[in-house]
């Protein structure tokens, strides 16, 4: 407990110092600490446990195994977030699983879509809980290099810099893959967007 | 003003990426374009209602079970490479040696046993007229030969005869033109022709 205790007082730099010379129990405080929030990203992104679960323990091993390599010019937290949505990105292209299931999610969406317009005043909170729903597929139907982006900066809350700094591209690239991305959404979503009334 | 140009523009306004100028002009024309207006107002929905989204947690169980098993394989993997760095620099050795000895063997191969060149023999082909022309040259006058010729001949016509049905072999023999699917017209054409190629 003794030893715990002190491994929990020590700073992220301290810890990377440590694990840097292959202190297994550093670098195992430093993935306590960023586990959850490696894993929900994953999570959000691939939207499937078992591949969240796979590419969070492929993201911490890599980040291990190169961390010599992490020269602190940014905090690990960023590096590891780096890694984390590279590895990701890297699934979706290596897996033909995404491109199949974005095409069934699309042609569902489509079918769903007409629905929705003979749908005659539905309730507006059950149009709500939808919309939630119909966004989440719609998002996750995204090439994946829009989809990664487009979350990184709605939903995780990035900077243009930092999300540039992370997907390794250009603001400016961010910038437009978040036009397209929101281009294809609200195209997409369109007959649920109408209806909600939102103040400017 | 170009909507379409102003789509990328307004999905940059949300992002907080333009300048006050640049919000000032677009602003004063988002408030004169209604499809400009719906496209910000439907840009603005999906933003809310993404980051509206709830972030799942690791639940405690689960957190303490990907750690149990990350430390295990950070174990493993720092075992190996210990037992990787035993024999420091071994596989570069071992490729090394291998190679050494693969020339040594080749230099000895060539220098010291002088393998003779392999010599492709030549063969002619020969027509059938030709081969039979040299046969009779050789044959020439000796009898001995002739009859020795003519048992080889015979033999292996028998040879290939014998799958033959046995019944026909004695016309076949007699007469080789004996065709049993041939009239005897057919016969007289064929021999016609025959007659007709000896003149020529």
């Amino acid at each position: 407990m003794e030893w715990k205790r002190n491994m929990d007082d020590l700073s992220e730099d301290q810890l990377v110092r440590l694990a840097k010379q292959e202190d297994v129990e550093a670098f195992m405080e430093l993935a306590r600490r960023y586990q959850g929030r490696i894993y929900n990203l994953i999570l959000g992104l691939t939207k499937n446990h078992c591949d969240a679960d796979d590419l969070a323990q492929e993201t911490f091993m890599m980040a291990f195994k190169s961390l010599q390599r992490f020269k602190q010019d940014s905090s690990f937290y960023t590096w590891l977030y780096r890694i984390a949505v590279n590895r990701t990105l890297n699934f979706f292209k290596k897996s033909q699983r995404e491109k199949k299931k974005t095409e069934s999610v699309i042609n569902e969406f489509s079918k769903e879509k007409l629905s929705v317009k003979t749908v005659s005043n539905p309730e507006k909170s059950s149009l709500r809980e939808e919309l939630r729903g119909k966004i989440d597929q719609a998002v996750h139907a995204l090439p994946a290099l829009y989809k990664t982006t487009f979350f990184l900066v709605e939903h995780e809350g990035m900077s243009h810099k930092k999300a540039a700094y992370v997907l390794k591209c250009s603001e400016n690239t961010v910038s437009w893959r978040l036009h397209k991305a929101r281009k294809m959404l609200q195209s997409k979503l369109s007959p649920y967007l109408k209806g909600e009334n939102h103040e400017l | 003003m170009n909507c379409k140009k102003n789509e990328r523009k307004i999905s940059d306004l949300l992002d907080g990426r333009l300048s006050e100028k640049q919000i000032s002009i677009l602003e004063n024309h988002i408030s004169q374009c209604p499809s400009c207006r719906e496209y910000k107002n439907r840009l603005m929905i999906l933003s809310s209602k993404v980051k509206e989204r709830e972030k799942n947690e690791m639940s405690n169980d689960y957190a303490q079970e990907f750690s149990i098993r990350l430390k295990g394989r950070l174990l493993n993997e720092q075992q190996q490479k210990k037992q990787k760095n035993r024999f420091p620099g071994f596989e570069k050795w071992a490729y090394g040696a291998a190679g050494f000895i693969i020339v040594l063997f080749l230099v000895l191969y060539f220098v010291v046993l002088q393998p003779t060149s392999i010599q492709t023999e030549e063969f002619y082909v020969l027509s059938f007229e030709e081969a039979i022309g040299d046969l009779y040259g050789e044959i020439n006058n000796d009898a001995e030969l002739e009859e020795l010729f003519n048992t080889i001949i015979l033999a292996s016509l028998t040879e290939a005869l014998e799958e033959l049905d046995q019944e026909m072999i004695p016309f076949i023999l007699e007469n080789p033109l004996y065709r049993d699917d041939l009239s005897e017209e057919d016969l007289k054409i064929l021999e016609s022709k025959i007659k007709e190629d000896i003149k020529l």
